[in-house]
């Protein structure tokens, strides 16, 4: 049996989701059609919205429908001398939830990846380092993930930061709060004993 | 039931919410691919073992091309690779993810990786342990190249000019652009590793490489590029 082209259209556009494969792409379409239509236009309006208007922030490069982001567009914040480099946005939420950092961000969209064929431009590394020979910045904190592309990225940066006589440093790396070195791998003890601090 | 095989991991991507999909590259068997099922779940230990430049015992089980990883454990401490070490080993890396094919054992060249890993890690100068790794990876896909005689098998001639003609060897000739000298050539066969034997081993390397590695450029070279240029 086929469906009509209009479900089967709906259904092929379910499938782009993540995750998403043809049975679960039915049940969606078949779900929204008789159950919630108010739900689906809302959703493709929302989807409509946001994928015409969304884009990169100008100076941080996180998802933002302005030309700056919320917090570059803050007097202080925007101007600030510290940037935290992270890789995604999600990042970015996860540590304005500490309201620890009171500096601005630059978001990679990615890590450095050679054998992805994601190479130093395609992270937006040159708009970095215009910002860096053009702005007033005293510190880069390097916020990668500590896997080895992750790395490779923040040494990368942490040159570009040489370069223009800019202070890098590296978020700390080991065994979790309110963890037991017991139960920890042999790679992050490693790390964490080769990052140790006098006290 | 299946011995663990040692390998190291060249690629990994996400798969799914919860799982990789690994290209590793092992000693019995040679490339292989598989799924690491639930290793992006925080609580997992695969996590952190399935990183490049990690020794695995590995065991991955399935008929087919991709198989299904069930168990892994560290051979060794994860090598702490960094700066240009690091960039080195992405670029090990990146080559032999383009040249190995799927399932054929090559045992030499996963003895010439461990080595040229190991240097990186002592802090070795970068360069001849590329070279070395690079010559010895030409040998083994059979794409070797001898530096000692000439295409009939005669001794290179310190003084000589030579030229590298693909799958006949070198040819003396007269004095040119891009050719070059037996002593050079010959410093090169001795893993007397001075300037000009680096750059000459650099372009032959290069230019040997190109049919294994494809037209499209490996990526891992514009790491080191940025630099020399600014």
């Amino acid at each position: 049996m086929k469906f009509s082209p209009l479900i089967n259209e709906l259904i092929t556009s379910l499938k782009c989701l993540p995750g998403v494969g043809q049975k679960s792409a039915q049940r969606m379409a078949f779900q929204l059609l008789e159950r919630n239509r108010n739900g689906a236009m809302q959703l493709s309006v929302a989807l409509h919205n946001a994928m015409q208007h969304v884009q990169h922030c100008q100076q941080c490069r996180t998802f933002t429908e302005q030309n700056l982001c919320d917090i570059c567009a803050d007097g202080l914040r925007g101007e600030s001398a510290q940037i935290c480099v992270v890789e995604s946005p999600q990042d970015v939420m996860a540590i304005e939830q500490t309201a620890e950092f009171k500096g601005r961000y630059f978001v990679l969209m990615g890590h450095l990846s050679p054998i992805d064929g994601i190479g130093p431009a395609d992270i937006g590394l040159d708009l970095l380092a215009q910002q860096l020979s053009e702005l007033q910045i005293e510190e880069v904190i390097l916020a990668t993930n500590p896997t080895v592309e992750g790395e490779a990225t923040a040494h990368y940066i942490a040159q570009l930061c040489k370069q223009h006589n800019v202070n890098a440093s590296r978020i700390a790396h080991g065994v979790p709060f309110g963890g037991e070195l017991e139960y920890i791998d042999g790679n992050t003890l490693t790390h964490a004993f080769a990052g140790r601090k006098s006290l | 039931m299946q011995q663990p095989q040692h390998a190291y991991i060249l690629h990994k991507r996400a798969y799914r919410e919860t799982s990789f999909l690994v290209d590793a590259f092992s000693r019995e068997q040679g490339k292989i691919s598989f799924v690491a099922k639930g290793a992006q779940r925080g609580k997992s230990q695969w996590r952190s073992l399935l990183q490049p430049f990690q020794a695995l015992e590995i065991t991955a089980i399935g008929k087919a091309s991709l198989k299904t990883l069930q168990s892994c454990e560290g051979a060794a401490l994860a090598l702490r690779l960094s700066g240009d070490a690091l960039y080195c080993g992405m670029y090990l890396n990146e080559v032999l993810n383009r040249v190995l094919h799927p399932e054929l054992p090559m045992e030499g060249l996963f003895d010439a990786y461990v080595t040229a890993l190991d240097a990186l890690n002592r802090g070795d100068a970068q360069q001849p342990v590329l070279r070395q790794f690079e010559l010895r990876l030409l040998d083994e896909m059979g794409y070797g190249v001898s530096f000692d005689v000439d295409y009939q098998g005669d001794p290179l001639r310190p003084g000589q000019h030579y030229r590298l003609l693909e799958e006949q060897g070198f040819v003396p000739v007269m004095p040119m652009r891009g050719s070059l000298t037996g002593d050079v050539l010959n410093a090169i066969a001795e893993g007397n590793w001075d300037a000009q034997a680096l750059s000459a081993a650099k372009q032959l390397c290069r230019t040997a490489l190109k049919p294994l590695v494809g037209e499209k450029p490996l990526k891992s070279r514009e790491l080191f590029i940025k630099r020399v240029t600014t």
